[in-house]
């Protein structure tokens, strides 16, 4: 299940949830597309826990916004095969934790508000 | 048996092709043998993304309408070993194939690959229920 943090694509991927599981699909997993980490940052922008919370799925993958995959699309190159770009690393870790690799997630486009930083500065978070 | 994995999202747009030939050169790139199938019939683009847009002879149609055996539609990455697309047919529409016909391909297809990653088209007409119907429990 493919999304990005917008308004219209949240809403259609929880209407294809509940058609996969009128088709007997169950537990899809999601990877959210084209994060922009700071406007997440500056609330600007849905976070992912606000997508997860919504479509109540398990999330596979955060893949950040990224012009190298225009670059390699147009060629017909693929980003995970770049060693340097940060939208195929994402791809990279997806791809291992489908054959079962236990990889953690990287912080993307999570909220970070002044709160959650201090939480993390004290140790809590 | 392969597993077969689904890429949808409702909208379009967001990445479904991109993360498709991603996801499938990923699993190709860790030695397993991969079939990436294009679902969008009509609008095919995976074939582009994925480079082999000069390569294509036969497609999904001539496949599941029986025009050629599956073998002769699979066209091979010239990139990563294990690697293959079964291209979109472009001058058909949806209807041209139907929930059975790709159920009973990707049970083929299941015996000789490890994965079988199919790019759902955009909507929830008929190329999203052709898309998912090879999928039986397992889906991403």
């Amino acid at each position: 299940m493919v999304t990005t943090p917008e308004v219209s694509a949240v809403r259609d991927a929880d209407r294809i949830i509940g058609l996969l599981e009128a088709s007997e699909l169950r537990e899809p997993k999601l990877i959210i597309n084209r994060i922009r980490p700071k406007m997440v940052k500056y609330g600007d922008m849905m976070d992912i826990d606000d997508i997860i919370d919504i479509l109540a799925v398990d999330l596979l993958g955060v893949i950040p916004e990224d012009e190298m995959v225009v670059v390699s699309t147009n060629r017909g190159e693929l980003v995970i095969l770049e060693q340097r770009s940060r939208s195929g690393q994402s791809y990279q870790n997806i791809v291992r934790r489908i054959v079962g690799e236990d990889i953690p997630m990287m912080d993307l486009g999570r909220g970070d508000n002044l709160v959650s930083r201090l939480k993390k500065f004290v140790g809590l978070k | 048996m392969g597993e077969v994995i689904v890429v949808t999202s409702g909208k379009g747009g967001v990445g479904k092709t991109t993360t498709t030939a991603n996801i499938g050169a990923g699993l190709a790139s860790m030695g397993k043998r991969v079939v990436m199938i294009d679902a969008d019939i009509g609008l095919r683009n995976l074939d582009v993304v994925l480079g082999l847009e000069n390569r294509i002879v036969y497609d999904l149609v001539d496949v599941t309408s029986g025009q050629c055996r599956t073998r002769q539609a699979l066209i091979k990455d010239k990139r990563l070993e294990g690697l293959y697309l079964l291209p979109a047919a472009q001058t058909k529409d949806k209807t041209a194939v139907n929930p059975e016909q790709m159920r009973d391909l990707c049970n083929e297809l299941q015996q000789e690959f490890d994965f079988i990653v199919i790019d759902c088209p955009a909507g929830i007409e008929q190329g999203f229920r052709n898309a998912i119907a090879g999928a039986e429990k397992l889906l991403w």
